[in-house]
């Protein structure tokens, strides 16, 4: 189904339009609001439709400005979001990894292992992956071994080691475009990518006037009397 | 928390500035009504940012009255009153007192140890309504705790505990949005971290305080800077990744305005520190 003919929108739409209309939607077909509704079942069913309608749109738009959809690691919240498993979020994963895979069964074949965490990776499953990862001996440890692991590390969270293993992978098979392709990823996500313009847009505060307007005179008499009382 | 979320106000409009000033305002007093003027020094601007985040997303019911501030007895205060600004302030007493009984811990003076025990019963009646929030607070300390003493050197590592532990907090109920809010809170949660090492990277030398950039031999600020500021930036943008999956309409502006600008604040303070020093010598 087109989610935005679910939502009632259209592509040219801003963000903030799509925003708008799945609200209203949302608070018309809540379950909360429809507690003594006949059809309830069939709201709750629209209302699901409504919610995965708009994760779509948003991933989509997302993929598109070069970000990345991190799941946000060791969330116990049922709630699904779109991860590495989706290959419009995450700009095709499972594309670049057969584009190398195919390469590295001509050289040395890949280990169970790996293909686990491949697996796992493509669920949004990161950190079980980093677990099958971590039992392959560190002898056997190839480029394809460090870019699965910076994969992995990036569904985590883990921003510091998905940097280093990129790196190490890069350095091990300097001419993979998968690797490159994805420290490119990393960067953009990082130094001069999407935040740096709008961090650039909001202006760099120097915090002298910033951290003291508020209510400086309120913070400064509570440390006094904290003081004299002490 | 640190108070390192705030806002930035030269871009934001007068209107937005007004609208901050009153959420700031409304959760001073939802703390003075919780335990008068002691709590209301735990104001910090981490809690008017959840405020304002919850308040956007959910768009609850929202009072405004004006009121005679203690501090500006001269003219009228504008505040808010609604159940996430109650809620914030609930989770800053929460967070504080963790973060205020940690530092007794590590010897902290005695004025500190004076008002964590004037803070107890205030503590306790926020934890009892929030036992979950509660029990992540304490859990982040432990863990920060005992991966210092083992001296553990990973920053993703260390700085996930903070993270969990506000992700834990940014989820006020389970609803379609839990995720979302979660992986917000996680990652504003490591920047945070990290920043706060950033921040005390010459104090805490000084006092001989275990700090995770000491442990990477950076061999001058300099480094140490380019080290932190592109891992600070990946932290802070999958943040507004996840706050822009977010259907937030109103306060958007200004949550991009601290998201985007305010958290930076702080680090250009220290950096700027770090590097006109280094420049001398």
């Amino acid at each position: 189904m087109d989610p935005y003919k679910v939502l009632g929108v259209s592509r040219s739409d801003s963000d903030d339009d799509i925003k708008r209309a799945y609200r209203n939607l949302s608070r018309r077909y809540h379950p909360d609001a429809n507690l003594n509704n006949p059809n309830k079942d069939a709201i709750e069913e629209k209302f699901k439709q409504i919610n995965i309608a708009y994760d779509q749109i948003m991933n989509e738009r997302k993929g598109g400005a070069g970000q990345s959809a991190g799941r946000g690691p060791g969330s116990s919240y049922g709630y699904r979001q779109a991860g590495f498993s989706d290959d419009s979020a995450f700009g095709g994963f499972s594309d670049a990894f057969r584009r190398n895979n195919e390469r590295q069964q001509q050289s040395d074949g890949i280990s169970p292992e790996m293909q686990a965490a491949v697996n796992y990776i493509r669920n949004g499953r990161s950190s079980e992956a980093m677990h099958a990862l971590l039992e392959v001996p560190e002898y056997e440890r190839n480029g394809t071994w460090f870019y699965l692991a910076s994969v992995a590390s990036q569904g985590m969270g883990n921003m510091a080691n998905a940097q280093n293993f990129i790196s190490r992978a890069i350095q091990l098979e300097p001419n993979n475009p998968t690797f490159r392709e994805f420290s490119e990823r990393l960067n953009n996500i990082g130094a001069g990518g999407w935040y740096e313009t709008g961090r650039a847009a909001y202006g760099n505060p120097y915090g002298n006037n910033s951290s003291s307007s508020w209510c400086a005179d309120l913070i400064c008499m509570n440390l006094m009397c904290f003081c004299c009382r002490c | 928390m640190f108070g390192f979320v705030n806002a930035n106000p030269k871009s934001l409009s007068e209107e937005e500035k007004a609208i901050y000033q009153a959420f700031y305002c409304g959760l001073c007093r939802e703390l003075k009504k919780r335990g008068g003027q002691k709590c209301e020094i735990l104001l910090n601007y981490d809690s008017v940012f959840l405020a304002l985040l919850l308040s956007g997303l959910y768009e609850p019911p929202e009072n405004s009255f004006s009121f005679k501030c203690a501090v500006h007895p001269l003219k009228n205060r504008e505040a808010y009153e609604n159940e996430f600004i109650s809620y914030a302030a609930d989770i800053d007493i929460i967070l504080s007192y963790e973060s205020l009984k940690d530092r007794v811990h590590d010897g902290g003076a005695l004025a500190y140890k004076k008002l964590l025990s004037s803070l107890e019963e205030i503590y306790r009646s926020s934890a009892g309504k929030y036992e979950d929030k509660a029990k992540a607070a304490a859990l982040c300390v432990k863990k920060t705790t005992e991966a210092e003493e083992e001296k553990v050197s990973d920053i993703d590592i260390l700085s996930s505990f903070t993270g969990e532990m506000l992700s834990e907090c940014f989820v006020r109920k389970k609803d379609e949005f839990s995720e979302k809010l979660f992986s917000c809170g996680f990652y504003l949660g490591k920047y945070i971290y990290l920043l706060d090492a950033y921040y005390d990277y010459l104090s805490d030398r000084k006092k001989h305080r275990f700090n995770p950039l000491h442990l990477m031999g950076f061999s001058n600020m300099s480094d140490m800077t380019d080290f932190t500021e592109p891992l600070l930036t990946a932290y802070i943008s999958e943040c507004v990744n996840a706050f822009e999956m977010l259907p937030v309409l109103t306060y958007s502006g200004i949550i991009r305005n601290i998201l985007y600008s305010g958290v930076w604040s702080r680090f250009n303070i220290a950096k700027k520190r770090y590097l006109s020093k280094e420049q001398k010598k």
